[in-house]
């Protein structure tokens, strides 16, 4: 397991802690639909990397994480907010996953909306996350 | 010699899809269509149903966003109002 798939397990945990955002409604890497029986859900993925040589044989990786948040009702950006500030929150109140990466440090927030029998919204939050490892992977 | 289309022939009870619909209060014959659709919506996409009535443009000619659709019991609101100038109009439905 590398190192990025313990930053998704982590966030992962993280937002499941009781009460669940989103119902416990969170996934990771998911690229098939959200089901029509789900109003809320997260998804979390890492979405790109980007490495950095250092001294002592040290690579320091900056990634972007992506947290996805689908919804649908009336006002479904409205209904995604509680569960967007539940998500910065737990993040923030240790940005270091508990020792696993350095940093996590909020970036942007993308809104798109759709409609169907009810509207719908798909809101990513950006996170750079810093992650140092040795030049040779585990 | 010109060809005259007449709504009527495509929408009756022998054509699928056959419903008698309450439009802003009065009773239309539609074709509805409920089907579930995969939407490209951020980046897993959501499952979800578009549900439409086609009918005779001028048997909803007064529908507007927000008139009320009764189908079955389930009660809709228009979404959309597409006709097509040929004398038939599609209206997206929206849960009420």
């Amino acid at each position: 397991m590398s190192k990025f798939d313990d930053i998704v397990d982590d966030v992962i945990a993280l937002l499941e802690v009781v009460p669940a955002v989103a119902s416990g409604n969170i996934f990771a890497e998911k690229p098939r639909l959200i089901a029509e029986s789900i109003d809320l859900s997260v998804v979390v993925r890492i979405r790109s990397s980007a490495p950095e040589r250092g001294p002592m044989g040290a690579v320091t990786w900056s990634s972007t994480l992506a947290i996805d948040i689908n919804s649908r009702g009336d006002r479904p950006a409205k209904l995604a907010s509680a569960t967007v500030l539940a998500i910065y929150n737990r993040i923030m109140d240790d940005p270091t996953l508990a020792g696993t990466v350095i940093d996590c440090e909020p970036g942007p927030i993308d809104w798109d909306f759709d409609n169907a029998d009810t509207d719908l919204c798909a809101m990513t939050l950006l996170w750079n996350v810093q992650h140092r490892t040795t030049e040779t992977l585990t | 010699m010109a060809f005259t289309e007449t709504a009527t022939d495509f929408i009756n009870d022998d054509t699928p899809g056959y419903v008698l619909a309450t439009v802003g209060g009065v009773e239309v014959g539609a074709l509805f269509d409920n089907d579930a659709q995969a939407l490209g919506i951020g980046f897993s996409g959501m499952e979800a149903r578009k549900p439409s009535i086609m009918c005779a443009s001028a048997d909803v000619s007064t529908a507007v966003h927000g008139t009320t659709v009764v189908i079955d019991g389930d009660n809709y609101t228009v979404g959309n109002v597409y006709p097509d100038g040929q004398g038939m109009t599609t209206l997206e439905l929206k849960t009420a």
